[in-house]
């Protein structure tokens, strides 16, 4: 064969991505002694770019006497597309004087925006107006890319507003930017305006949404979506949707949702089952999370992870023990999070001697090196454990700083285990050393303190609350009853059932007063008042209400869910036990912190804060 | 468990995957000291502005920033007023970050060298308030370096990019 005619069929073998034929082809190549032919070499190192064979990208890069320009893009497109961007940029650093051309420069955006190193693409950016090449609109593109997911939308905006003809690519670049940022108004203007919107700004617009955690707005423009009857081809933008009924614990819409997945057919997909798993777990529905592993033909270590988190969340210790022996047999490689999951687990059930095995093994055999969260979760377990000189060894002993919830949860052990001492030496330096954010913190601080009559550092860490900025987010439960979902803010309620819903409290309260020696505990109200107002304020927490509306309006015998915005206070807790004791019902109470399952007067958290 | 920091809380749904930082690099460009920053604004002087128009507004701006309008001429070591419009200065990076809020100012970007032999930043250079010309050998490199050559190599013949620009009209 001539050489243009091995360019031409290297050509083909680039944009039907045909591995196997590349490479007879570069064989016959070598063979004739002309692989050093600058456009074949140019063209083979393009072609195992594109066929993802970047190490052999790289080689022949190495090997090549002679390299230009587009060598040079290839080679550095070819580590974009291998997720080595990281490569990307080292490369082009030894290049030792290379200028980059269009090509080049668009690579090494890309590469930046890979790593979401902003510090970079602002060097290549800088490089890029100063060259020869400062009006390329596909460069101009990749930059309003890069800006994007370096989350900086105003930037990616003004390069956007430079480029001449606007792609839909980088429009929906932009629209990506600012839906992740947050910034719902500009975000959806910007969409209204786009000339032409593909499911990819649809998908882009949603889940930057869910990222950001706007899941009522993504939920919004999804119905939109699907009113507009777009076709959905890639279900990308379904484990978006499924990414926000898990962070909201939307059980209607998440049930909802997967009837979509299943009826377009996408129920076999591997990352979409994955996302279903972990909303069910998060709705608090663990056996239908199970329902759909099990049917999984295919699980890699994020099917297993999900469903061992969420088992350990819920309480069911020694099943997320079981399964991850399960997922070791199978030869899947644990990662950070499935640990995480596993000591949570065992510090629920006080596993003392296997949360330390986890851990030993997490770094010993798997190369994992141990996070904040590991740690806090080894803390607790300890804490829980009653071994707290243990436990404080590891606080100071540990290469991160511990934070605000890592002291709390050793000062909360301290209270359990009647240490005052060392508890009143923790709160001491919790408030020295920090400025809690978390209202719970303060009530904490405070019983410790009050356990040790030490009356004056009780009323300052109640003057600290109070100093506190305002709380912007009231308390307020979520209930889902039936068909809808109702919120209940905390006090006096004026929802139109709020007789009945007094009535109900009432009543139960005697029930609790009488039968198990119920007594309000006013210790968690830390605010100036007297007694019977205390009791009115805890009477009125809303997930009291939300539990007596399901209670009046659910279905009879269904488990009642609730979702919390802040940490269920201790009464609250204490209450729960009992109504579920009382009323022989299940309730499923997520608050900012756990899962608590209440049934039969027990909480599968045994009673943790 | 609360991590109110945002950081990974098993109660966040999101990704399962352990998110890799950048590993901490080197600058990829020669002269990129983050002590040097080019400056990329957006109409200078106004419409149809002159170039000392725009060489004022230049200096102006960083005034705004260093106190002065005689310590801004110290610290601008170029300009540009046609291919794109901004300045060079020599600052450091705390100083930079409070030019991004100006108006008029586009783009705050760590500046390197167009000429490295020389350690040449590039555009017209600027001396203590004058733009001051080079010797014309670098003068000619300094060209070379950054205008687009029409008599380049054969081009790549790389229908690819075309086929991108398709995609993106439809």
């Amino acid at each position: 064969m001539l050489i243009h005619q091995y360019l031409h069929q290297l050509k083909l073998c680039a944009r039907n991505r045909t591995l196997t034929t590349a490479k007879s082809l570069h064989a016959q190549i070598f063979k004739l002694g002309i692989s050093q032919c600058i456009p074949l070499a140019n063209t083979l190192v393009n072609v195992y770019g594109k066929c993802s064979a970047a190490s052999h990208a790289l080689q022949l890069f190495d090997e090549m006497h002679h390299r230009d320009h587009i060598a040079w893009a290839s080679v550095l497109t070819a580590l974009n597309q291998a997720n080595l961007s990281g490569k990307t940029l080292s490369m082009f650093c030894s290049s030792s004087g290379l200028r980059p051309d269009d090509f080049v420069l668009s690579a090494l955006v890309k590469a930046c925006a890979n790593l979401g190193s902003i510090k970079h693409g602002k060097q290549v950016h800088c490089r890029f107006i100063v060259s020869e090449y400062s009006h390329d609109d596909v460069v101009k593109s990749s930059l309003v890319d890069m800006y994007s997911k370096c989350d900086s939308p105003d930037s990616a905006k003004v390069v956007f507003d430079s480029i001449r003809v606007k792609s839909a690519i980088s429009w929906t670049a932009l629209v990506s930017g600012f839906a992740k940022s947050g910034r719902k108004e500009e975000a959806l203007e910007l969409f209204r305006n786009m000339p032409i919107k593909n499911l990819y700004s649809w998908t882009a617009l949603i889940s930057g949404f869910v990222q950001s955690g706007k899941g009522l707005e993504a939920f919004s423009v999804f119905t939109e979506m699907r009113r507009e009857s777009v076709h959905i081809l890639d279900p990308l933008v379904l484990s978006s949707i499924v990414g926000a009924c898990a962070n909201m614990a939307a059980s209607i819409a998440g049930r909802q949702v997967h009837g979509l997945v299943i009826s377009l057919g996408f129920d076999s997909c591997l990352f979409i089952s994955n996302a279903l798993i972990d909303m069910y777990a998060k709705c608090s529905d663990v056996i239908a999370a199970k329902d759909i592993f099990s049917r999984m033909r295919h699980r890699d270590v994020v099917s297993w992870t999900s469903l061992i988190v969420g088992m350990a969340q819920h309480g069911q210790a020694e099943k997320a023990l079981a399964l991850y022996s399960e997922m070791v047999s199978h030869g899947v490689k644990p990662n950070e999070v499935t640990f995480v999951g596993l000591i949570y687990a065992c510090s629920h059930v006080g596993f003392v001697a296997k949360g330390r095995e986890l851990f030993q093994s997490m770094s010993k055999d798997y190369g994992i090196r141990p996070s904040l969260q590991h740690y806090t979760c080894l803390l607790d377990l300890l804490g829980r454990s009653g071994l707290i000189d243990e436990a404080e060894k590891l606080i100071r002993t540990m290469p991160f700083p511990p934070d605000e919830p890592t002291w709390a949860a050793l000062l909360s052990a301290c209270k359990r285990q009647g240490k005052s001492q060392m508890g009143v030496r923790f709160a001491d330096h919790l408030l020295s050393c920090f400025k809690p954010r978390d209202p719970s913190t303060y009530i904490l601080l405070s019983n410790v303190y009050a356990s040790s009559s030490l009356w004056g550092k009780v009323s300052e860490a109640r003057r600290k609350l109070g100093d506190m900025e305002v709380r912007k987010d009231p308390g307020y439960s979520s209930v889902e009853v039936r068909k809808e979902t109702e919120v209940f803010y905390a006090g006096e309620t004026s929802h139109p059932l709020k007789e009945e819903i007094f009535g109900l409290l009432k009543k139960l309260e005697e029930d609790m007063r009488r039968r198990n020696g119920y007594v309000p505990d006013t210790s968690w109200i830390l605010h100036d008042m007297d007694e019977q107002e205390k009791e009115k304020l805890l009477f009125w927490h809303s997930e009291r209400s939300a539990v007596a509306y399901a209670l009046l309006k659910g279905v009879p015998g269904s488990p009642i869910r609730i979702v919390k915005n802040l940490r269920v206070c201790g009464d609250c807790h204490v209450v729960m036990k009992h109504i579920s004791e009382i009323t022989e019902r299940e309730i499923i109470v997520r608050d900012a912190t756990r899962y608590h399952h209440f049934k039969g007067g027990k909480c599968s958290c045994n009673d943790f804060w | 468990m609360d991590r109110s920091g945002g950081s990974y809380s098993p109660l966040k749904s999101g990704s399962n995957f352990s998110d890799r930082a950048p590993t901490e690099m080197a600058p990829l460009f020669p002269g990129c000291d983050y002590e040097h920053w080019l400056i990329v604004m957006e109409k200078p002087g106004g419409e149809n502005a002159s170039r000392q128009q725009m060489i004022d507004c230049y200096v102006q701006t960083l005034a705004k920033i260093v106190g002065s309008e005689e310590e801004a001429k110290r610290k601008i070591y170029n300009v540009s007023c046609e291919r794109y419009f901004g300045f060079g200065c020599e600052i450091d990076e705390e100083t930079s970050n409070k030019l991004e809020g100006i108006p008029g100012v586009l783009f705050v970007l760590p500046d390197s060298y167009v000429d490295p032999e020389y350690k040449d930043y590039g555009a017209e250079l600027f001396v203590n308030g004058e733009v001051v010309p080079r010797p014309p050998e670098r003068q000619r490199k300094i060209l070379e370096l950054t205008t687009q050559r029409s008599s380049d190599k054969p081009r790549y013949n790389d229908k690819t990019r075309n086929v991108r620009r398709r995609d993106n009209m439809r």
